[in-house]
């Protein structure tokens, strides 16, 4: 079992961000002074009705946007994680039709020129963890839609990452592949530590997977409310329908219901 | 080109499309001896036109004199010679025309701001018939395989310049991402995400400059080249060899054929993972 409390130490910190694009109208603020620091190890879901700015938030986290104001930081230092420490899943999986399975994971590692045998072996450990053995030489339009993004979570890992920033991972999959993949994701979680930011505008997977649940409203962007997940771990198939689970998961969806109507 | 790159999200990728004719292999061979029937058609129609002197034999030849024509020209060995030498001339103004072509494309790529300065002219000559100016190189250059190169270095160059340009410029959001993600240099992106990426254009300029670099060298001849293939056509027809004619036009029709066909499996080997989507 792991810490999960916010008392834990912080490892990335956002501290007052607000974003706007040209202009400085309200119209134009996608997020307004942002506050959320997360712990080590975390795993903290940003929930949210269209337009709230979740993945801005995520992309400002991880440095792929730039912020109007406020600050980031990460161990203690100003400034968004090294790509060196973080890995990013995004919404498609961005696999390189060219490359194969296993040259697409290792690209993280060719370019920060990390330890190639190393980051092979961690590749191989990946393809396991994640049900993808035999596939090294495949290439991804060979795959399902459900595989490719189990690749594309293999490459955000294989340089063992502190921080990885999901942004609806499983939004294009059916209801089947994602429950597996929310599974297997709570599995390597747990065995790496690795803390995770994960955007979804799924309640009852957000519930599943997290320690914590920041609900966002929208116009501007801004944090409505923050949950706790206190459910017993590892959780399971049949998590879904305990008690425990369904009353959190009423909460978030009290919350988001909120947001969505302000 | 109808090269589509952007997604591989289907769950079944390589299942037929509904509505897409399914093509049996009974129905390709009924298909493929139609063909070879159509031809002998042809053939004999034009046999029975000429033998029964419906035409001048003088401008067209029965089919079996030229078949004849060509074996004993095969045979004689006076083709060799000259279609090797229109080959190379071809061969060399191509490579020539591929390394200039791409690497320009390459430096304009990388500097915008020339690319934008630049372009308006790369369209303008690209639109120019390039061919023409075919007789100004003969007389620049003279009448050796020099000039045959140079033209056909001319007619080769723009297709390919354009084409990388095309593949290069190519901006996928979602690779844009992952490399700023990765920390991916400038460097990085070009070598491990735009180059490859561009390859289908860029195998698309080359395979157009294959057929452009014969057409280069054949034209160069006519006009004035002491040597090839195209100039012994050009003899043969001050000679009023109307079979001699045709016989060279079937070789060259055979060479069209099988560059068309190398240029085709090269493609398909390195963009293999590019597929057409109909």
């Amino acid at each position: 079992m792991m810490t999960t409390l916010t008392t834990a130490e912080p490892i990335l910190a956002i501290e007052n961000v607000s974003k706007s694009y040209s202009g400085s109208d309200s119209a134009s603020l996608v997020l307004r002074s942002v506050d959320l620091t997360i712990a080590k190890s975390e795993f903290v879901s940003i929930i949210g009705p269209s337009g709230c700015g979740k993945t801005t938030l995520m992309k400002i986290c991880a440095g792929l946007l730039t912020k109007s104001s406020g600050t980031v930081t990460f161990d203690g230092k100003l400034g968004t994680p090294p790509p060196r420490k973080m890995g990013v899943v995004f919404q498609s999986a961005a696999l390189l039709p060219w490359r194969t399975v296993l040259g697409n994971i290792m690209l993280p590692a060719i370019i920060q020129k990390a330890d190639l045998v190393r980051a092979k072996e961690r590749a191989h450990e990946l393809l396991e963890m994640l049900n993808l053995v035999g596939i090294d030489d495949k290439y991804p339009w060979e795959l399902s839609g459900g595989m490719q993004q189990r690749v594309s979570i293999a490459r955000s890992l294989v340089l063992e990452p502190e921080v990885l920033f999901m942004d609806e991972p499983f939004g294009a999959l059916d209801a089947m592949t994602r429950e597996k993949l929310n599974i297997d994701l709570q599995a390597i979680h747990a065995r790496t530590g690795a803390t995770i930011m994960f955007v979804t505008h799924n309640i009852s997977e957000a519930v599943f997977l997290s320690d914590r649940i920041v609900a966002m409203a929208a116009r501007p962007g801004r944090i409505a409310d923050i949950i706790e997940v206190d459910l017993q771990r590892p959780r399971t198939q049949n998590s879904y329908v305990d008690d425990d689970f369904r009353e959190v998961e009423a909460r978030v969806r009290t919350s988001f219901d909120r947001a969505a109507a302000s | 080109m109808t090269t589509d790159m952007s997604s591989y999200t289907s769950d079944a990728p390589h299942t037929a499309e509904p509505g897409e004719p399914v093509i049996t292999r009974r129905s390709r061979t009924v298909n493929a001896i139609l063909s070879i029937a159509l031809l002998i058609v042809v053939l004999a129609v034009f046999e029975v036109i000429s033998r029964l002197g419906l035409v001048s034999t003088l401008l067209v030849p029965p089919p079996t004199s030229i078949f004849v024509t060509l074996v004993n020209g095969l045979i004689s060995g006076i083709y060799w010679a000259p279609l090797l030498n229109s080959l190379f001339a071809g061969l060399v103004g191509f490579l020539i025309a591929a390394l200039l072509g791409f690497g320009v494309g390459g430096l304009l790529a990388s500097i915008p701001r020339l690319e934008r300065i630049i372009f308006p002219y790369v369209v303008a000559f690209q639109s120019t018939p390039l061919i023409a100016i075919a007789p100004l190189i003969i007389i620049w250059v003279g009448f050796g395989i020099q000039s045959k190169i140079t033209v056909v270095v001319v007619v080769c160059f723009f297709p390919i310049l354009v084409n990388t340009l095309q593949g290069l410029r190519l901006r996928d959001r979602d690779r844009q991402e992952l490399a700023l993600a990765l920390g991916a240099s400038r460097w990085q992106i070009f070598r491990y995400i735009r180059l490859p990426g561009s390859m289908p254009y860029v195998f698309a300029g080359l395979h157009v400059s294959a057929i452009f670099a014969l057409l280069g060298a054949i034209v160069a001849e006519f006009v004035g080249s002491a040597d090839g293939i195209g100039t012994l056509m050009n003899e043969q027809r001050s000679l009023f060899n109307v079979p001699g004619v045709f016989a060279i036009l079937l070789i060259l029709m055979v060479v069209g054929l099988l560059v068309n066909l190398g240029m085709k499996a090269l493609e398909k080997r390195v963009t293999f993972w590019s597929r057409e989507k109909s």
